[in-house]
């Protein structure tokens, strides 16, 4: 496989992902935000919540129409970069994309048509019910592509067909209480509700700098901050559950997220910290330049166990076969090779009809299946993700949701108070908070994808093995021609955003 | 292989719809004391 041709893969799928990701967020988030202020509205038949719902709905739907865009794109990638790990996994990973679609553009686009143009058309209860059913049916398709996902970091509910040489779902249920896939999706909704919060207060606090639209911004302020602390909380939770299943699942990643070199027990949290750039694995070179550490806080985090042993990157590495049974990478690669070399003695005899060297070599395979992925990395030391990359990222999207949680605390409290209008410093950093939560949202992905790096599917598949046989120049050519596509749909976003913000709440 | 745990499953999945649910509720109850805080600060300016 050549060597560029995986990168630049890796780089459009990560372009279009990051991008899709920009507009995601806002849609799981702003959709329920709305719905529940349309529920005050039908409730209290006051026409302000119909005009603040009509105003946050003309945002959203901007951002919904260009976030279908680029996700269409993604589903796309699979079968045109990733063709092997389509062939592959397609069985599994099909069903739930599958129903994905249908969720997204049966469930979703029905109803936003009706909570979009609806509005004198139905019944206010009948638009109502749209609106929620826009609100759960886009967070129902976030679920299967979720579970699709969760299932790519803890592959379950499946046997490899050795025939066909390709996964094949046996469980289907395994794969949708897949711990990895649950955890994954409540994180990753809760991070949209705040991604939705931060938006909703960001430009609340906008109108009230600029003394606009005064009653109906302290509203909206009020419903989006408050919705942000449920969800900010809401998001601890989920986010320790999916920190427990990745210390379970992916020691690999866990250790990479801390910069966890040396492993041992009471391992502790660095709160804050600067990685050594010189140090390598399998030296002796400190980890951090410098670091602020909590202690314990690691083997509790992951192994709910204040006394648990948590693997550093040595240990995953080089093995600790005496006190606590982990095979090395050389150990399980050169297990995986003996997979792959039965796999291919298995087809060979098959090809010949020799039913008795087939059955023979599929035990074989058997009895070496769990490593056969390992079979096709070159080095030991090629199993442990970037750790920069995964350690900062993961350390600086905790740093944003923790000021997240203070924001919203502070901009609750003081819109209950009656005293919002005067906190101009706050008011500006909620302004300022609204890119934050895009980075945040990011930098999660980041966290789950790089660190699940060299898989495609943990211990299954090497991404190396899972692209498309085409030529390196075609993935550039449209590389770059999608960066251009989707950085002019972002520039158009923003502006006709920006456009109907200025017009303000009540044109809609 | 993994054995999966599909009450557990269940149990988190069932949190989804309980964090909106709770979140509807106190989002109810902070609009409708902000309400009446702007309704009795209306009052004051009138009567000043």
């Amino acid at each position: 496989m050549e060597e560029h041709l995986v990168d630049w893969s890796r780089a459009q799928f990560a372009l279009t992902a990051l991008y899709h990701w920009l507009f995601v967020p806002l849609t799981l988030g702003l959709s329920f935000i709305i719905a529940i202020m349309e529920t005050i509205y039908v409730k209290t038949g006051n026409t302000v919540w119909k005009e603040i719902s009509k105003f946050w709905m003309t945002l959203f739907a901007i951002n919904f129409a260009i976030g279908l865009a680029t996700g269409i794109i993604m589903e796309f990638e699979f079968g045109t970069n990733w063709s092997n790990y389509a062939w592959i996994v397609g069985d599994i990973f099909g069903a739930p994309l599958a129903i994905e679609g249908i969720m997204a553009f049966f469930m979703e686009s029905t109803f936003f048509a009706i909570m979009f143009f609806g509005w004198d058309k139905v019944s206010k209860k009948m638009h109502l019910l749209s609106t929620w059913l826009v609100a759960i049916g886009s967070n129902l398709s976030a679920l299967w592509i979720l579970v699709a996902n969760g299932w790519m970091q803890n592959p379950v509910g499946m046997v490899f067909n050795p025939d066909t040489a390709r996964f094949e779902m046996n469980r289907f249920f395994d794969v949708l209480f897949n711990p990895n896939a649950y955890s994954k999706f409540l994180h990753t909704v809760g991070s949209g509700y705040v991604m939705g919060a931060l938006f909703v207060v960001g430009i609340s606090a906008w109108y009230l700098l600029k003394n606009k639209e005064g009653v109906k911004a302290k509203k909206s302020m009020v419903v989006g901050a408050t919705f942000g602390l449920i969800t900010s909380i809401f998001l601890i939770f989920t986010g320790d559950e999916a920190a427990h299943q990745v210390a379970l699942n992916q020691p690999s990643k866990l250790a990479a997220m801390e910069g966890l070199y040396d492993g041992h027990r009471r391992a502790g949290i660095v709160a804050i910290g600067q990685l050594n750039p010189d140090k390598k694995i399998g030296d002796t070179q400190e980890e951090f330049l410098w670091s602020l550490e909590i202690p314990q806080a690691l083997s509790i985090l992951g192994f709910h166990d204040a006394n648990a042993f948590v693997p550093g990157i040595n240990e995953l590495v080089y093995g600790d076969t005496d006190e606590h049974h982990i095979e090395s990478a050389s150990d399980k690669i050169a297990k995986g090779k003996i997979a792959i070399e039965s796999l291919k003695a298995y087809k060979k005899a098959k090809k010949e009809a020799d039913p008795l060297a087939a059955e023979k070599s599929l035990a074989q395979f058997r009895a070496y299946e769990k490593y056969f992925g390992y079979g096709y990395l070159e080095n030991p030391e090629d199993i442990i993700p970037p750790v920069a990359l995964t350690f900062y990222s993961f350390h600086i999207m905790v740093g944003l949701g923790t000021w997240f949680f203070a924001l919203f605390f502070f901009l609750l409290y003081f819109a209950m108070v009656g005293k919002i209008e005067k906190q101009r410093m706050l008011l500006r950093l909620a302004v300022l908070s609204i890119p934050l939560g895009y980075l945040a949202g990011e930098l999660g992905w980041v966290v789950a994808e790089v660190g699940r790096q060299p898989w495609a599917i943990f211990e299954m598949l090497p991404v190396g093995m899972a692209t498309s046989q085409i030529s390196t120049t075609a993935v550039q050519t449209t590389f770059w021609l999608f960066a251009v596509i989707f950085t002019g749909l972002l520039i158009a976003e923003i502006r006709i955003m920006l456009k109907q913000i200025q017009i303000g709440m009540g044109e809609h | 292989m993994e054995t999966i745990n599909y009450t557990y499953g269940l149990l988190w999945y069932a949190s989804w719809p309980v964090a909106i649910y709770i979140s509807y509720k106190f989002i109810l109850l902070n609009i409708e004391h902000l309400e009446e805080n702007l309704e009795s600060k209306e009052q004051k300016e009138d009567k000043e």
